[in-house]
Order: structure tokens, then C-alpha cells, then sequence
């Protein structure tokens, strides 16, 4: 069996995005859609800038965890929920260890992955909301469980990755 | 006053509710990916009781697979991956390669590269809930995450070492 054949990689994403588009039923399109589900959430937030806002969680061992929401991109097709578990320097060197933690967590968790922002130093745990298909009641459950696997893992990958 | 994060279990229950009520079932109910995939227009093949392999010419001798599985027991949601990087079990990947792909994570959507240490593979994956899903988008997923594992895959094995 030959398999399918991959179109080009440009191609393939711009098809990807519009297909979605188009066979998803759209429940929140106009713009400023996220703010309107961001204040449906009930949730207390701090806006911060246009489209960006912070989002404070109590953890369990009495310190804050900040989640972040914003569009992941220009077009708005999009959210970004992102909490930064591990913040060190810029460009700050990540052990093998920690890095491997990191990408076992991603592999364990449905929904959530463990991204690297080697220019902030940082290790986010993040997802990604398809736009017009999000509710307020799914954008907050997203919030809840970024918290909720950062304030699970923070500890543990901190200590991984040393200073 | 801040709001409080709820247990693992009850958020995880809340999202599947949530989706729930969302979704639009068009999946069938007791076997919605054999369902999915038989109308998904690419060359399926059934290799285990609820596990298919979806083969992608990228133009080599072998084709790149693609698997389709249930990721839960409760065949809510669908493991679409593949196996971008294949060593031994319980290879000790370095730090170069594991710095590469958890920044492949935070410039692709949806899709993530993950380390599965007993396989000793690096795989590229995307988790999706099922009810909602349509054969065109799951075809999408199929491509998607083939897509990216193609682009990659000659950068991460020389970059895994051997």
C-alpha cells in the first residue's frame, strides 16, 4: 500500500485551518469574541493589555498561580492558556532532566503540553482553544486545568531544573 | 477574592461534560472511530482490536505511519500520533533533542511532541474528543500530525544520536 501522499507543509496548514474553519460550527465569531468569553467566565481577571488578560488561581500550597489568555496568533482563530511553571534567566540553560520530565508530563496529559520558551527562560504549560467553538464554560474549564497541572507538576520541575 | 483549582478528576469530568454539551454527535456510538476512519477517505488498516494505521507517502522507501486509537477506556477521546524519533527502550534522549521538540511545541497548535521512556520513542500527537468529530477533521488531524513529523523527523534522529 503506497499511502497518502503529504501536500506541501504551507499548503497543508492553510487547508488544515480553513477546513476546520468551515465544517465546525461557529459559536463565537465577531471580534473581540475572547473578551466577551472571558467575562462570561465569571472568573477574576486582570486585563492587561488589548486581548490578554491574567487570570490568579490559589494553589494548593497557598501560592498563586497565574494563567495567562490571549489569541495565539493574528488571525484570532484561537487561544492561548498558558501558565509559566518554571521562569528562570533568558536563554537559561534546561537539563536533560528536567526536559525529559517535561515531555513525559505532555505524553500523560491529554489536552495540555509543556512548552519551551528558550528566549524567556521559561517552561509554560499550555493549550490551545479553537475559537469558534469555544464557550465560556469550556474557556474556563481550560483555565482551571492548566492551573491545575501547573500547581500539580510546579514543584517537581523546579527542583528538576535547578538554578 | 481568587478563584480556587479543582481537583484533577472533577475538572477533568467538568471539560468531558462541557464538550459534551457542545459537541455535535455525529459519531457513531459504540465504534465511532472504526465509523470515522471508514469515511475519512485515506487508506486505513486495522492492526488491533480498536488501533488503526493510516500510511503516508513522504516520499521514501517506507511510508510514515500514522495511528488512530482510543486514548481512554471509555472511547471518549482519539490518540491520533506517530513515531518521530525510535530507539531502544529506555533510551536516555539528550538535551539537545528534548530542547528542540519542546520548542516544536510552543510553534505547532494543537499537536505536541511527547517522550514515551519505556518505548524509548519520541512521538508526535494530537488527543481529540470524539463526539463532535467529523471524518473530515480526524483526516485533518491524520495529516497534521504527519506533517509535522515529516518536516522534523531528519533533524530530531540526528540530533537523538544513536
Amino acid at each position: 500500500m503506497k499511502g497518502q501522499q503529504l501536500a506541501n507543509g504551507i499548503v497543508r496548514t492553510a487547508l488544515m485551518v480553513l477546513v476546520v474553519a468551515a465544517a465546525l460550527p461557529a459559536l463565537a465569531q465577531e471580534q473581540g469574541q475572547l473578551e466577551t468569553l472571558m467575562n462570561a467566565t465569571g472568573l477574576k481577571m486582570e486585563k492587561l493589555e488589548a486581548d490578554t488578560w491574567k487570570v490568579p488561581f490559589d494553589g494548593d500550597n497557598g501560592k498563586t498561580l497565574e494563567v495567562y489568555v490571549t489569541y495565539s496568533n493574528d488571525k484570532k482563530l484561537s487561544a492561548l492558556i498558558f501558565c509559566t511553571v518554571v521562569d528562570r534567566d533568558a536563554n537559561f540553560q534546561f537539563n536533560r532532566e528536567v526536559l525529559a520530565r517535561a515531555m513525559v508530563i505532555s505524553n500523560d496529559q491529554p489536552f495540555i503540553k509543556i512548552v519551551l520558551d528558550a528566549d524567556h527562560g521559561d517552561l509554560d504549560c499550555q493549550t490551545e482553544a479553537y475559537m469558534p467553538t469555544l464557550t465560556a464554560e469550556a474557556l474556563k474549564m481550560y483555565l482551571d486545568t492548566v492551573a491545575s497541572i501547573s500547581d500539580q507538576y510546579g514543584a517537581e520541575l523546579n527542583q528538576l531544573a535547578g538554578q | 477574592m481568587r478563584q480556587m483549582i479543582g481537583s484533577k478528576r472533577t475538572i477533568f469530568a467538568c471539560l468531558l461534560g462541557l464538550v459534551l454539551a457542545v459537541g455535535t454527535a455525529t459519531a457513531e456510538e459504540q465504534e465511532p472511530l472504526a465509523k470515522l476512519l471508514g469515511t475519512c477517505g485515506l487508506e486505513v488498516t486495522k492492526i488491533g482490536d480498536d488501533a488503526w494505521n493510516i500510511p503516508f507517502d513522504v516520499g521514501k522507501d517506507k511510508p510514515l505511519d500514522v495511528i488512530v486509537s482510543y486514548h481512554d477506556d471509555e472511547k471518549k477521546f482519539a490518540l491520533i500520533y506517530t513515531t518521530v524519533v525510535d530507539r531502544k527502550d529506555n533510551f536516555q534522549f539528550n538535551q539537545k533533542v528534548l530542547q528542540e521538540c519542546m520548542k516544536l511545541n510552543g510553534e505547532y497548535p494543537v499537536a505536541k511532541l511527547a517522550l514515551d521512556p519505556p518505548a524509548g520513542n519520541i512521538d508526535c500527537e494530537i488527543q481529540t474528543y470524539i463526539p463532535g468529530l467529523t471524518a473530515e477533521e480526524l483526516k485533518l488531524y491524520c495529516s497534521f500530525v504527519a506533517s509535522i513529523a515529516d518536516d522534523n523527523k531528519a533533524n530530531l534522529e540526528q540530533l537523538a544520536g544513536q
